[in-house]
C-alpha cells in the first residue's frame, strides 16, 4: 500500500519495525484474515491521502475498505474533491473485485439461519419467564461491531515502497504466536488457505440473512443464571448462542459500513452447529484467535480518527467511535464469556470452582477490594511515570462492603482510569500540606442506592480548564491527544494491559519509545519513564507463548476473566509504558459504564479539583446498551 | 411594605422573589427584614381568600382586550442591553478594576439618565411581551384568579410606564421615574408564588411541558425586567447618597445591583446562618456548614441572585441532612446512627486508606446533634467561580430525581387542599414544602413565615444560575447525599457580550 506521507514518529521507527513486518508477511499468506483490522483503521487514517494512490487490482479490498469508509463518513461533507475521487475508486474496486473473484460457497438460506439462531439463544430462553420478554425481539437494533474485520489483503501484495509497507503492518500478528492461535487447522476453512479470500460485491447476499435478524441483547443477570452449574449441554448451548449471535452482530455492523470485512464473518458463518465438547474447544480456539486479531482495532481507529478529524465533524466522529467501541464490547463479552465458561468447564475441579465467578462475571464484587486493587495499580503507574514520586493517598469511605454483580474488567478499567487521572492531576497541581508535605488525598466514596452503586472519585488536583472540559468526552476535538497511539499496536482496553506485569522476565515491548513528550495535550508533563523499556523490539517471550488458555492446570486464583487476562498478555507488553497518555481513557470508560446501564459523569471545579461519578447498575438486569 | 427602605443606608435593598438583600447588615437584622417582607407575601399567596371584593371587581374591569397598545409594543424588538451599559461603563470608559472611577461613574447623572431612558423605552416592550404570552394561555387558565391577578399586575405596570413622560430630561424626571419603578417592583414581589399557585390549580388544563415552558420563559423574562428596573432605581439611590456625602465612597464595589467584589464565602455564611436558624425552628437542631476551598475568592455578580440560589440550595441540604439523621437515628451519642460499622485503618495495600472515622475530617465530623456538616467548597477558575455544596442527606432516589427540576406544587397543595403531610415525604426536593412547618410555626410566633417566598425550589434556582451564563448540576448519591455544582461566570469577564 502506498503510504503517501508517514507521520514523523512512524518514519523514524521504521528501522525497528521492519523485521517484525517481514515476519508478518510470511504469516499473512497462511492466515489472511490476520491483518484485517489493521487495514480497517489504516483505511480510515489514510482517507485524505488516498486519492493520489495508484491502486492495483490485487489490493482492491483494501481500497474498497478505504473508499467505503470515506464515502460513509464523509458524505456530509459537500463538494470535497476527496469524496468524489474516492467514490470513483470504490467503484473501480468493486468491479475489479468482481472479476477477480472466483467461487464462493452459496449463502445459507434465510430459514436455515433463522432456525439456527433461534436454536442457539440459550440465555434468553433461560430467562424468558423471569423477564417476561419475548425470545425474538422484534426491535431490530443495528449492531456495529467495532473490531471490524475488513477484507484483509496480504500486505506484501501492495505496491508500496518497503518502508511504507512496513508501516502498514505495525500489526500484532507476529507469526509464532499467531500460528499457535490460528484455528485454521482446527476448523475446516479451505478459504483461509488461499492467499487472500475471494470475495466480491455479490456475495453481499450471504450477509443479508444475518442482517435481517435482530440482535438478541442479554443482561448480566441472564449471563449469571446461565453460567451457574455449568453442564455439558448448557455449555454447548452457550457455544451455539455465541456461534449464531456473533455473525449477526458482525453482520449488522458490516451492513452499517456497507463494506465487508468478510473473513471473520465468513469463518463464523461456516461453523456448523456445535454438538460435542471437542467441537466446542475448537470453536473457542477460533474465537480466541479472532479476538486476539482485533486487539489492533482501537489503536488503529484512534489513529484514523486523528488523521480524519480535519475532514469530519467532531460530533460525527464521536458518535461513530462510541458505536464502534460499544459494539466491540458487546462481542467481546459474548465471546469471552463463552471461552471462559468452556475453560472453567474443562478444568478438572470445575465443580468446586464456583466461588462467585461465572465466566468473566463476578457476583461478589466488593467496592473495597476493587478500589484497593485499582488504586494500587494506578499508584504504581503514576509512580513509575513520574520517576518515583509518591502519588497521593486514596481515602476510601462510604458503603465499602456492599456486594454486587458485575464484570470486574469493566469496573476496573473505569476506576483505574479515574484514579490515574486524579493522581496525575494531584501530582501536578496539588498543593502539598505545608506541615507534612503530603499531597492532598483522593477521596473515593462508595454509595449504594436502591438500584445502583456509585463510586465518587474526588480530587484536589486543580480541576480542568473550561476549554479542556468541553473536549473531555470527545475523540475528535483534540486529535493530537491520540498521537501516542502511534506507539502501540494492540489494545484490549483492559487494566491488565496497562499495568506492568509482575514478573520482570517479560519486558518486551513492541512500540517504539518516543522522547518527544507527547503528553502536552493535557498539560500533564511528567518525567519520562525509566529507560529500561527503551527500544526493545518485540520478542514474544516464553511466558506469552506458553500461556495455555484453557489449561486444566490453571489455578483457581486465575480463573477470573481467564481469557481476557491472557488475551491481553501480549498487548500489555507493548502498552505498559506508563507515560503513554492515550487520551481515550475517559470516553472509553464512559462507554464501558453505560454498557450495562450505568453512567459516568465528571464535574470539575477549575482552580480546585475534579469529581467523577461512576454509576453501575447493581442488579445486572439492564440489557446491553449498544445503540447510541 | 415601607419597611423595605427603612434600614437602608449603604446599599440598595433589592427584592428578589420576596427576599431582601443587604450584605452589610447583621445577620439578625437581615433575617428579620426578610421574614417580615416575605411574611406578607405568604399571607397573600397561600390563603384562598386572596382577593378582596373590590380587587376582584377591578381585575374584571380590565378592558385590556380592546387595547392594541400592548400588541403594538409587543411587536417591537427587544433591545438587549449589555451589563456593561447598565454599569455605566460604556460611557465613562473606565475599566472594571478601577473602582474609584467607577464609583464616580455610578454617581454620574448622565449614566443614570442613560439607564433610566433605556428602562423607560425597554420595559414597556418586555412587559407587553409578557402580557401577550399570558393572553395566549388557554382561556380557562386565564380565568384563574391567581393568573388573572398576575396578568393585571403586568397590565397595570405596562399602563403606568407608558403613561409616564416619555422624555427623561433631568434629575426631577429621573426621580419620579425611579419612584414609579420602585412601586412597580414592590407590587411584583409576589408574582412567582402567585403564578405557582395559579398553575397548580390549572394543572389539568395544560400539558406539564407547556406549563414548564411558560413558567421558564416568564421567570427568565421577569429576571431581565427586574434587573433593568432595579438597576435604574439603585443607581439613582446611589447617586443620592453620593450627593449627600460626596467625600465618603464606602462602597466602590457596588454599582447598582452589581457587586464587583462579591465574596461568596461571606454570602454563604450569611445564608447559612439564616437557613440554620430556620432549621432550628423547625427541627430543633441543624447541621454545621463548613466552608472551604478558596474562601478569599471575589468576583463580580449580582448578589441577590447568588443569595437566592445559595439559600435555596443550603435549605435543601440542611433539611435533607436533618431528616436523614432522624431516619438513621444519628444523634449526639450515636453519631453514625444505625449505619454500617465505621473504621479507620490502613488498608492491605499502602495506596488506600479506609477512612470512615468521621472525627478525623472536619468535613465529616458530626456536630453535637449528630448531624454531619454540609460542606461548601469555593473554587476560582480562570473564567468562572464554582461552588460545590455537598451534604450527607441521603441523596434522592432515582424515581424522584427525574422530577427534581419540575415545577412541583405539592406544598401549596398540601396547605390548601390536602393538608396532609404524606406528599411531603414523597418528594423531599419538591418545592416549598421544605419548611412548611416552619412557616406555620413562625406565623404563630409572630415572626412571619419566610419560606414560601423562597420556596420555588430547584427550577427557579437553576434559572437564576443560568441567567448570566452559569449552570447548576445536581448529583444524587442515593444512600449518601447530594452534590450540587454551581458554576457562575464572572460577569465582568464577558461584560461586552453579555446581553440581558
Amino acid at each position: 500500500m502506498a503510504m503517501p506521507r508517514l507521520p514523523q514518529t512512524l518514519q523514524t521507527s521504521l528501522g525497528q519495525t521492519t523485521s517484525r513486518c517481514q515476519r508478518l508477511y510470511s504469516s499473512s499468506s497462511s492466515c489472511s484474515f490476520s491483518t484485517t483490522t489493521t487495514t480497517t483503521a489504516a483505511a480510515v487514517r489514510r482517507t485524505p491521502l488516498l486519492i493520489n494512490n495508484n491502486l492495483k487490482s490485487n489490493k482492491n479490498t483494501s481500497a474498497l475498505g478505504q473508499c467505503r469508509i470515506v464515502t460513509r463518513t464523509k458524505h456530509h461533507l459537500t463538494g470535497t474533491n476527496a469524496t468524489e475521487t474516492t467514490t470513483t475508486t470504490a467503484r473501480k474496486g468493486y468491479s475489479s473485485l468482481a472479476t477477480a473473484s472466483h467461487s464462493h460457497t452459496p449463502p445459507p438460506s434465510i430459514t436455515n439461519a433463522n432456525s439456527a439462531a433461534n436454536a442457539g439463544r440459550p440465555y434468553q430462553q433461560e430467562q424468558q419467564q423471569l423477564l417476561h420478554r419475548s425470545k425474538n425481539q422484534q426491535s431490530s437494533k443495528p449492531i456495529h461491531i467495532a473490531s471490524s474485520t475488513f477484507p484483509s489483503m496480504p500486505n506484501s501484495n501492495l505496491n508500496a515502497t518497503p518502508s511504507a509497507a512496513a508501516t502498514t503492518t505495525v500489526s500484532p500478528q507476529s507469526s509464532p504466536l499467531f500460528r499457535m492461535n490460528n484455528p485454521a487447522s482446527i476448523v475446516k476453512q479451505p478459504q483461509a488457505r488461499r492467499r487472500y479470500s475471494p470475495q466480491h460485491f455479490y456475495q453481499n447476499r450471504i450477509l443479508d440473512p444475518y442482517v435481517h435478524q435482530a440482535v438478541s441483547p442479554i443482561t448480566l443477570r441472564q449471563l449469571v443464571f446461565f453460567g451457574r452449574n455449568m453442564q455439558e449441554d448448557k455449555l454447548l448451548k452457550s457455544a451455539n448462542y455465541v456461534r449464531t449471535e456473533l455473525p449477526i452482530r458482525l453482520a449488522h455492523r458490516i451492513r452499517d459500513f456497507q463494506n465487508l470485512p468478510f473473513i471473520a464473518f465468513e469463518r463464523l458463518v461456516k461453523i456448523p452447529e456445535i454438538k460435542t465438547l471437542e467441537e466446542n474447544d475448537a470453536f473457542c480456539e477460533m474465537v480466541k484467535g479472532l479476538l486476539n486479531d482485533h486487539l489492533v482495532v482501537i489503536p488503529q481507529l484512534a489513529l484514523g480518527i486523528m488523521e480524519c478529524s480535519k475532514h469530519i465533524p467532531a460530533a460525527q466522529i464521536d458518535q461513530f467511535m462510541n458505536k464502534m467501541l460499544r459494539s466491540r464490547i458487546s462481542r467481546r463479552v459474548l465471546a469471552e464469556q463463552h471461552i471462559t465458561l468452556t475453560a472453567n468447564f474443562n478444568s478438572p475441579n470445575h465443580m468446586m470452582t464456583d466461588r462467585g465467578y461465572i465466566g468473566i462475571i463476578y457476583t461478589h464484587i466488593r467496592p473495597k477490594d476493587i478500589v484497593e486493587r485499582t488504586a494500587a495499580l494506578a499508584a504504581d503507574t503514576c509512580r513509575q511515570a513520574s520517576g518515583g514520586m509518591n502519588p497521593p493517598k486514596v481515602m476510601l469511605d462510604g458503603n465499602i462492603d456492599a456486594e454486587f454483580t458485575y464484570i470486574p474488567d469493566h469496573i476496573e478499567y473505569i476506576l483505574y482510569e479515574l484514579l490515574k487521572n486524579s493522581m496525575r492531576f494531584v501530582m501536578q497541581n496539588g498543593k502539598r500540606d505545608p506541615a507534612t508535605g503530603d499531597l492532598p488525598p483522593i477521596q473515593v466514596t462508595v454509595c449504594e442506592g436502591t438500584h445502583e452503586i456509585v463510586f465518587r472519585v474526588s480530587d484536589k488536583g486543580g480541576g480542568i480548564h473550561p476549554e479542556m472540559e468541553s473536549q473531555l468526552w470527545s475523540y475528535a476535538q483534540s486529535p493530537a491527544r491520540f498521537a501516542n497511539f502511534e506507539k502501540i499496536s494492540k489494545m484490549a482496553a483492559t487494566v491488565q494491559e496497562q499495568v506492568t506485569p509482575s514478573s520482570p522476565s517479560s519486558p518486551s515491548t513492541s512500540f517504539r519509545e518516543s522522547d518527544d513528550g507527547q503528553d502536552q495535550d493535557d498539560n500533564i508533563v511528567l518525567p519520562p519513564p525509566p529507560a529500561a523499556n527503551k527500544n526493545s523490539t518485540y520478542q514474544p517471550s516464553e511466558s506469552t507463548l506458553l500461556l495455555d488458555r484453557h489449561a486444566p492446570t490453571r489455578g483457581q486464583s486465575s480463573q477470573k476473566s481467564s481469557f481476557s487476562t491472557t488475551a491481553t498478555a501480549s498487548s500489555h507488553q507493548q502498552y505498559k509504558n506508563q507515560s503513554l497518555h492515550l487520551g481515550i481513557g475517559l470516553p472509553m470508560s464512559r462507554v464501558y459504564a453505560e454498557y450495562w446501564g450505568g453512567d459516568l459523569k465528571v464535574f470539575t471545579m477549575h482552580g480546585y479539583g475534579t469529581d467523577a461519578y461512576a454509576k453501575f447498575c447493581k442488579f445486572g438486569n439492564i440489557y446491553e446498551n449498544f445503540d447510541v | 411594605m415601607g419597611h423595605r427602605l427603612t434600614s437602608q443606608k449603604t446599599a440598595t435593598p433589592l427584592i428578589v422573589e420576596g427576599s431582601l438583600l443587604n450584605t452589610s447588615k447583621s445577620a439578625l437584622a437581615y433575617q428579620t427584614i426578610l421574614r417580615s417582607a416575605i411574611g406578607s407575601s405568604l399571607t397573600t399567596t397561600t390563603r384562598r381568600g386572596f382577593f378582596t371584593n373590590s380587587e376582584q371587581k377591578e381585575v374584571e374591569d380590565v378592558v385590556s382586550f380592546y387595547d392594541d397598545k400592548v400588541t403594538q409594543y409587543a411587536n417591537q424588538e427587544i433591545q438587549t442591553v449589555t451589563l456593561k451599559t447598565l454599569l455605566g461603563l460604556g460611557r465613562s470608559g473606565t475599566t472594571c478594576q478601577d473602582h474609584h472611577q467607577r464609583s464616580e461613574a455610578a454617581g454620574d447623572l448622565a449614566i443614570n439618565l442613560d439607564v433610566a431612558r433605556y428602562a423607560r423605552k425597554e420595559l414597556p416592550v418586555r412587559l407587553a411581551r409578557l402580557i401577550k404570552a399570558t393572553q395566549k394561555l388557554p382561556f380557562i387558565v386565564g380565568t384563574n384568579p391567581y393568573i388573572k391577578r398576575v396578568y393585571k399586575l403586568y397590565y397595570d405596570s405596562f399602563q403606568s410606564i407608558t403613561a409616564s413622560p416619555e422624555e427623561i430630561r433631568d434629575k426631577d424626571d429621573l426621580d419620579s421615574f425611579a419612584a414609579l419603578l420602585k412601586g412597580l417592583v414592590e407590587s411584583h414581589a409576589d408574582v412567582v408564588p402567585m403564578l405557582s399557585q395559579g398553575f397548580l390549580e390549572c394543572k389539568k388544563y395544560m400539558a406539564k411541558e407547556d406549563i414548564k415552558r411558560f413558567l421558564d420563559d416568564m421567570i427568565r423574562a421577569r429576571i431581565g425586567i427586574r434587573l433593568i428596573a432595579e438597576q435604574a432605581i439603585s443607581l439613582r439611590e446611589q447617586r443620592h447618597e453620593h450627593e449627600a456625602s460626596p467625600v465618603e465612597t464606602p462602597h466602590n464595589d457596588i454599582v447598582g445591583v452589581v457587586h464587583t467584589e462579591l465574596r461568596p464565602a461571606d454570602l454563604i455564611r450569611t445564608c447559612a446562618s439564616f437557613v440554620q436558624e430556620l432549621c432550628d425552628v423547625n427541627y430543633g437542631s441543624s447541621p454545621e456548614v463548613v466552608i472551604n476551598g478558596q474562601t478569599d475568592t471575589t468576583f463580580t455578580y449580582v448578589p441577590v441572585h447568588l443569595e437566592y440560589i445559595l439559600c435555596e440550595l443550603l435549605k435543601n441540604s440542611v433539611r435533607a441532612t436533618v431528616e436523614q439523621s432522624q431516619k438513621l437515628g444519628r444523634s449526639a451519642l450515636n453519631p453514625h446512627g444505625n449505619g454500617p460499622e465505621r473504621r479507620h485503618q490502613e488498608s492491605g495495600n499502602s495506596a488506600v486508606i479506609i477512612n470512615q472515622d468521621d472525627d478525623q475530617d472536619v468535613t465529616k465530623r458530626p456536630n453535637e446533634f449528630g448531624h454531619p456538616p454540609v460542606e461548601v467548597t469555593i473554587a476560582q477558575g480562570d473564567h468562572e467561580v464554582t461552588i460545590r455544596i455537598r451534604d450527607h442527606g441521603g441523596g434522592i432516589s432515582q424515581e424522584d430525581f427525574a422530577a427534581v427540576f419540575d415545577y412541583s406544587f405539592t406544598t401549596v397543595k398540601n396547605e390548601n387542599e390536602s393538608s396532609g403531610g404524606s406528599a411531603e415525604d414523597d418528594s423531599p426536593y419538591g418545592v416549598d414544602n421544605i419548611f412548611k412547618g416552619v412557616s406555620r410555626l413562625a406565623m404563630q410566633a409572630g415572626l412571619g413565615g419566610p419560606i414560601a417566598g423562597l420556596g420555588f425550589g430547584l427550577p427557579l434556582t437553576r434559572i437564576y444560575a443560568q441567567y448570566f451564563g452559569g449552570d447548576m448540576h445536581l448529583i444524587s448519591l442515593q444512600g449518601h447525599g447530594c452534590d450540587v455544582f454551581l458554576k457562575l461566570k464572572q460577569i465582568d469577564e464577558s461584560l461586552d457580550d453579555l446581553q440581558i
